[in-house]
């Protein structure tokens, strides 16, 4: 059986209340490993808000999320991280001032025990850092340039570096695109495309 | 001359972050070197700089504790209101004839139960500022010391009480003079100082409250629990202003209704000289010690040259506004390149 068409996330009748506003209703959505999907609508449609309902950011109001055929209760985007579903935001959801390699590893750093303490491994964050970048052929000055010195395509790349450094199943992006130079829509644009040929899945909203 | 120009710049460029880092060093520096020229006899003897770290050794543990609620880009109003309270707590426990290591504890538990309070205040309340919990708490602690100690004040430590504040480290055996001794108070704030370095620089916490500061939305979509870490920050801060109550009871072996009155302004007012920005995410440890350490430093040597304690507070809120001002002009450098 080719992986291709395993089921990896599916959404049963999602639906989303904000007070009296419904900004979900009834969704349903299937995605498939090795498959590319774009969620396209108009303003204030909902897309932004599915995407955070997938990565646990927002809790459903009614509605369940099934991973690889078993149904996930999702407290907070670190469980979906575990369920290995990575998110780009929109805002992008990177701490200005923490360095490059510091903003990847955020939440997940590596770290050496002592008792209830847990120190930072630098030299880790940095080796790790320097070679995901490489890989995925992004040039910044240095790793351990903080990120509010960046431009907006490098800080782009730099959130979609950071969504897949940890072998993710699904990596949702929510508007890749929004608010950049012509030139840097290029660069992410190429980013996407090779990410494309070494990840099995990826799921794009742009409207 | 073109490449030695470029040379000049990058190494301009190159120095930038150190300015940043330890310009406020710099500063420590420049002034103790005026203070030592206007007052050469005695600004820098042992008797006076001792003097100095005394005076500021309770400050310090506030202003570090507001320290990392600021860089949470929160604020703590109530830290001098929880030292008061922990001060009057353990008066009346010292007091109920409570045996030394009981009396020496009740605060750090007392001042780490308010600033938990705060926590969950600001937390479990869905704040919208912590400002208005710890306004609100500001008043609540306060009168709760009043009402426990009946507005009292209630003087009299036994010596074990007293160590932390007012005990004395004899260096005779160094050959120096009976004069000469260290202030327990002084190693004391070393310790609590690199120990809260290596907290905030080193651990993985310490990394969260700095990413908190710097985009909320950014730790809690990273899967940090951002909630948990504000507790724990500001239940941090009320352990400190605890230890600043055991060291106020040792320095004037009382507790006092007016213990700690607006300090919490002067913690923040070392935190700002410091270089902490109120918008959260920025600040050093060893900034935080060079803002308490000029405000000290400002208020001995004005002491030792008879300036009005009113000039004292006209010099203050003007270094307050001059160190802000040149933070915006080092950015200013920083950003024309």
């Amino acid at each position: 059986m080719s992986s291709a068409n395993q089921l990896l996330l599916e959404a049963k009748n999602v639906t989303k209340y904000f007070g009296t506003i419904t900004a979900l209703e009834n969704v349903n959505l299937k995605i498939h490993a090795g498959e590319c999907l774009g969620v396209v609508g108009d303003n204030g449609a909902g897309k932004t808000t599915l995407m955070k309902v997938l990565s646990g950011l927002y809790k459903p109001s009614a509605g369940s999320l099934h991973f690889e055929g078993k149904e996930k209760v999702l407290e907070s985007p670190r469980d979906s991280q575990n369920l290995g579903l990575e998110m780009v935001y929109q805002d992008l959801a990177l701490a200005g001032n923490l360095p490059i390699g510091e903003n990847i590893f955020l939440g997940r750093e590596p770290t050496t025990n002592l008792g209830l303490l847990k120190f930072l491994d630098y030299k880790k964050i940095k080796e790790l850092t320097e070679a995901h970048l490489g890989k995925l052929k992004i040039n910044v000055k240095s790793a351990d340039q903080k990120v509010e010195e960046l431009s907006g395509g490098q800080r782009q790349a730099v959130a979609i570096a950071r969504s897949t450094a940890f072998n993710a199943k699904v990596v949702i992006m929510d508007e890749p695109t929004a608010a950049l130079a012509i030139k840097e829509v290029g660069k992410v644009l190429d980013l996407i495309n090779s990410l494309k040929k070494n990840w099995r899945r990826r799921n794009c909203d742009q409207s | 001359m073109d490449s030695k120009d470029q040379d000049k710049d990058s190494l301009y460029l190159k120095l930038i972050p150190y300015f940043e880092k330890y310009g406020i060093l710099l500063l420590l520096v420049i002034m103790i070197v005026v203070m030592h020229f206007l007052q050469p006899d005695v600004f820098l003897s042992w008797r006076n700089v001792t003097n100095v770290f005394k005076q500021i050794s309770w400050q310090s543990m506030l202003a570090l504790g507001v320290f990392m609620v600021i860089v949470t880009a929160g604020i703590d109003l109530s830290v001098g209101s929880i030292m008061m309270l922990s001060l009057m707590i353990l008066a009346i426990v010292a007091k109920a004839g409570a045996p030394w290591y009981i009396v020496v504890i009740t605060p750090l538990i007392a001042g780490f139960l308010c600033g938990l309070f705060n926590g969950l205040g600001i937390t479990l309340l869905r704040m919208p500022h912590p400002f208005i919990m710890t306004l609100g708490t500001l008043y609540i602690f306060r009168g709760t010391g009043n009402l426990i100690s009946g507005g009292t004040p209630i003087s009299g430590f036994t010596d074990e009480v007293r160590y932390l504040g007012h005990g004395r480290i004899d260096l005779t055996w160094l050959g120096l003079e009976k004069s000469q001794y260290l202030p327990v108070s002084l190693v004391l704030i070393a310790i609590v100082y690199i120990i809260f370095w290596i907290f905030m620089n080193k651990t993985r916490t310490g990394k969260w409250i700095y990413a908190i500061g710097g985009n909320p939305n950014a730790a809690r979509a990273s899967g940090i629990n951002v909630n948990k870490i504000l507790v724990i920050v500001y239940s941090l801060c009320g352990f400190l202003s605890g230890i600043g109550a055991l060291i106020l009871a040792g320095r004037t072996d009382s507790g006092y209704p007016n213990a700690g009155l607006q300090s919490e302004l002067d913690a923040i007012a070392a935190c700002i000289i410091g270089g902490a920005s109120f918008f959260g995410g920025r600040g050093t440890v060893l900034g935080v010690f060079a803002g308490v350490m000029i405000m000290g430093i400002l208020r001995n040597g004005l002491n030792l040259m008879d300036v009005s304690s009113f000039w004292q507070q006209v010099l203050i809120g003007s270094i307050i506004v001059l160190a802000v001002y040149v933070d915006v002009l080092r950015r200013d450098f920083g950003t024309r390149k």
